[in-house]
C-alpha cells in the first residue's frame, strides 16, 4: 500500500506534477540528444583515425620517436602470422612510409610516400573511393597515385612519370621514376602542409632499397574496438621488446585531447540542464512535503514509523523521476535512432572542415547504451539529492506541531 | 489493572522565559470499558493530557502506564509501534489519508501491523458495516460527508483492536444529526464490544452521553464524576 500511496500522491496535484515531468522530460531529451550527437561525432573522428592508423600499430623499437627507415621491421610471414594469431585481431595493414622529393618538370615538392598493400589499404581507408582522376593502385605494379594538391602543384597528370628522390634504408639513396596512375583527394591530419603519395608495397621497397618484407608499421585492425588496450598488451607480449605496440590513442593524442576538451563543454551544458531540472523537481517535492505536514503527523500518530513515511516520500520522488525518464526515453530514442541511420548532412564551410580532417560531412548520432545509462545515472543522483530534503523534513517532524499546524 | 494510569503528570512549556503549566500534577486512571469525557474550557489542558496519554506528546514529569506498560520513557520508534498496536485515535478534523479509499484507510493500519491481505479485507468490510458505511468502502474521503469521514476514522481507530480509543473533539466539525449518529455508534460499541473511549470535548452532547466526566481547569482536575 506504500507504493499505492506514493503513486497516488504523485498525481494528487496533476498540473504541478505534469509541469515537473515536463521539466524532467525536456532535460532528458535535450541531454540525450546532445550527448548522442557528441558521441556520434567522436565516433566518426575515431573511426577516421583508426582507419588511418589501425586500432593498434606495431613499429620497430624506437621508431615512433625517430621515424627512420633504419628502424623499420622485418614483417615476415611468420611475424604476420604471430600478429594475426592474437585473439581479436582482424587484419594487419603493412606500410612502408618515409619522405621523398617528388619532381615533375621544373617543380619539386617534399612528400610523404607510403608503400602499402592496395587491397588491404582500401579495405580500411577506402582509398580507392578517393580517386578523382585515373585509377587506383594494383598489387605489385610499378605506379604511383598523387594527392590532388600535389599533382596540381607539380603539373603532373595521368601517365606522366614523376621522379622520386630521397634517403633510403641504411644510408642508401632512394631514387625512382614512377608513372602516375591516379590522383586522389584525401587529406590526413598532420600532413596538411606536405604532399602525399601512395605506391604499392613492393615499389616502395624498391624505392627505399629495403630488404624484402620490410615495413615501418603494421596497422592492426581489431574485431572489437573496445578491446584495444587488452589486445595491445597481448601483442606486445607476443612480439617481444624488439617491437613497439602503440594504440591509436598514443599515436593520435590530438584526437583524444580534442574529444576530451569538447566533452568537458558538453558535460558543463548538461550540468546546467540538470541543475535547472533538479530545482524544478525540488520545488515540487518541497511544496508537496510542506503542504502535507498534517497528514504526515497523523500517519505517524496512528503508528507509521518515520522511516516508512520517508520511504513513501522517497518513492514519490523516484516515481516522478522514473516516469519522466521513461517519457524522455520514449521521445528521444526514436529521434536518436532516426538520426543514427540518417545522419544530418553538413554543408558549406563546416563540411570543408570535416573533409579536411577526413571525417565524413555528416552529424551521426550515437546509440551507444553507455550514453543512456550515464544519463540515467545522472538523473538518479539528482533524484537522490532532491529526495533527501523531504527525508530530512520527516526526520525532524514533531507530531503535535504537524497535526496542529504550528 | 487500569487501561490508563496517569500518575502526577506535568507538562510545562517554557514560553518567553515564563514556565506555563499546561498540565499541572494530574493523576487519574481509566478502567476497561469506560466511556469517559475529559472536559474543560479552552486551554485547560485536556488535549495536552490526551496527547500525553496517547504517547503523542512528551511529559515534563510524572509517569503514564498503558495496560501496565510505562510509556513515558519509551523511544520515539517504540512509542510509534505502541500507538499502532494499542491505541486508537479519532481526530477533530477526521484526518484520513486523502489518497486512500475508506476501505484502504482502515486496511492501512492493519498493513502497518503486518496483518495478511485477506484478513485485512475481511476485517475492513466488517468494520465499515459496523460503523454503517459499507456502501462507501471505495470512496475517497473527499467524496464523503464529514459524518461519514468521522465514521471511517472510528473504524480506522478500531482496526488495530486497541486497548482504548482517544477521541479529541470528535464532534467539533459535525452537525447535530451527524454528532448524534456518531455518539450513538460509539456508545453502542462501548456497550456491545466493551471498547474503551476517552474523549476530550466541550460539546455538551458528548458530555451528556459520557458515563464518567473528568473536568479540568488550569491544568488540574477539578472534578471527576460518574454518571452511573
Amino acid at each position: 500500500m506504500l507504493w499505492t500511496i506514493a503513486w497516488r500522491n504523485v498525481w494528487r496535484n496533476r498540473r504541478r506534477s505534469a509541469l515537473t515531468l515536463a521539466t524532467i522530460v525536456l532535460a532528458v531529451v535535450l541531454g540525450l540528444l546532445m550527448r548522442s550527437m557528441q558521441y556520434g561525432q567522436y565516433g566518426a573522428m575515431i573511426d577516421s583515425t583508426v582507419a588511418r592508423t589501425g586500432h593498434v600499430q606495431v613499429f620497430g623499437e624506437g621508431y615512433w620517436d625517430n621515424k627512420s627507415l633504419d628502424r623499420s621491421i622485418h614483417a615476415s610471414a611468420e611475424t604476420l602470422e604471430r600478429v594475426n594469431s592474437v585473439a581479436g585481431v582482424a587484419d594487419a595493414v603493412p606500410r612502408l612510409e618515409s619522405f621523398a622529393l617528388i619532381s615533375f618538370g621544373e617543380r619539386t615538392k617534399p612528400s610523404g610516400v607510403i608503400g602499402t598493400n592496395p587491397e588491404i589499404e582500401d579495405r580500411y581507408t577506402a582509398l580507392a573511393g578517393r580517386i578523382v582522376e585515373g585509377r587506383y593502385l594494383e598489387v605489385g605494379e610499378r605506379g604511383i597515385i598523387l594527392l590532388r594538391s600535389l599533382a596540381s602543384y607539380l603539373g603532373a597528370g595521368i601517365g606522366d612519370d614523376v621522379v622520386l628522390l630521397g634517403g633510403g634504408y641504411r644510408g642508401q639513396t632512394a631514387a625512382d621514376l614512377l608513372p602516375v596512375v591516379g590522383i586522389f583527394d584525401y587529406t590526413l591530419m598532420g600532413n596538411l602542409e606536405t604532399g602525399l603519395a601512395y605506391v604499392p608495397l613492393d615499389a616502395a621497397r624498391e624505392l627505399y632499397a629495403t630488404p624484402p618484407d620490410q615495413v615501418t608499421s603494421l596497422s592492426v585492425m581489431l574485431d572489437d574496438g573496445d578491446a584495444i588496450d587488452r589486445t595491445a598488451e597481448t601483442l606486445q607480449r607476443e612480439l617481444g621488446n624488439e617491437f613497439d605496440v602503440m594504440t591509436w590513442r598514443e599515436t593520435s593524442p590530438e584526437v583524444v585531447q580534442g574529444i576530451q576538451s569538447d566533452s568537458v563543454g558538453g558535460i558543463f551544458m548538461l550540468a546546467i540542464l540538470y541543475v535547472v531540472a533538479g530545482f524544478g523537481l525540488l520545488g515540487t517535492v518541497l511544496m508537496s512535503t510542506m503542504e502535507r505536514r498534517r497528514e504526515f503527523g497523523v500517519m505517524n500518530a496512528v503508528g507509521m514509523r518515520k522511516g516508512r513515511l520517508a520511504f513513501v516520500l522517497f518513492m514519490e520522488t523516484l516515481v516522478l523521476v522514473f516516469v519522466g525518464v521513461v517519457l524522455g526515453l520514449i521521445v528521444s530514442v526514436p529521434i536518436i535512432t532516426w538520426f543514427h541511420y540518417n545522419p544530418i548532412p553538413v554543408t558549406g564551410d563546416l563540411a570543408a572542415v570535416f573533409e579536411q580532417f577526413n571525417v565524413p560531412p555528416y552529424m551521426p548520432f550515437s546509440v551507444d547504451l553507455g550514453i543512456f545509462l550515464a544519463q540515467g545515472f545522472v538523473v538518479l543522483v539528482m533524484a537522490l539529492i532532491v529526495a533527501s530534503f523531504p527525508i530530512v523534513s520527516i526526520r525532524r517532524l514533531h507530531i503535535m506541531r504537524a497535526i496542529t499546524g504550528r | 489493572m487500569p487501561v490508563i494510569d496517569a500518575r502526577d503528570v506535568y507538562k510545562t512549556y517554557e514560553g518567553s522565559g515564563v514556565p506555563v503549566h499546561a498540565v499541572n500534577g494530574i493523576s487519574f486512571a481509566v478502567e476497561k470499558g469506560e466511556f469517559t469525557a475529559v472536559i474543560g474550557p479552552s486551554g485547560c489542558g485536556k488535549t495536552t493530557l490526551l496527547n500525553m496519554v496517547g504517547g503523542l506528546d512528551s511529559i515534563t514529569k510524572g509517569e503514564i502506564y498503558i495496560g501496565g506498560t510505562q510509556i513515558d520513557s519509551m523511544s520515539e520508534a517504540e512509542l510509534t509501534d505502541f500507538r499502532l498496536k494499542r491505541i486508537g485515535f479519532v481526530f477533530q478534523a477526521y484526518n484520513l489519508i486523502p489518497v486512500l479509499t475508506a476501505k484502504e484507510n482502515i486496511e492501512f493500519i492493519m498493513e502497518l501491523q503486518g496483518i495478511p491481505a485477506d484478513e485485512r479485507a475481511v476485517r475492513s468490510r466488517e468494520l465499515l458495516a459496523e460503523v454503517g458505511i459499507a456502501d462507501q468502502a471505495d470512496k475517497r474521503p473527499g467524496l464523503m460527508s464529514g459524518g461519514q469521514q468521522q465514521r471511517v476514522a472510528v473504524a480506522r481507530a478500531l482496526a488495530s483492536k486497541p486497548e482504548f480509543v482517544l477521541a479529541d473533539e470528535p464532534t467539533a466539525n459535525l452537525d447535530s444529526h451527524a454528532t448524534s449518529d456518531l455518539l450513538d455508534l460509539m456508545a453502542e460499541m462501548n456497550a456491545n464490544s466493551g471498547v474503551t473511549f476517552v474523549f476530550a470535548t466541550h460539546d455538551q452532547r458528548v458530555i451528556d452521553r459520557a458515563r464518567r466526566v473528568i473536568a479540568l481547569d488550569d491544568g488540574k482536575i477539578v472534578s471527576d464524576t460518574n454518571a452511573g
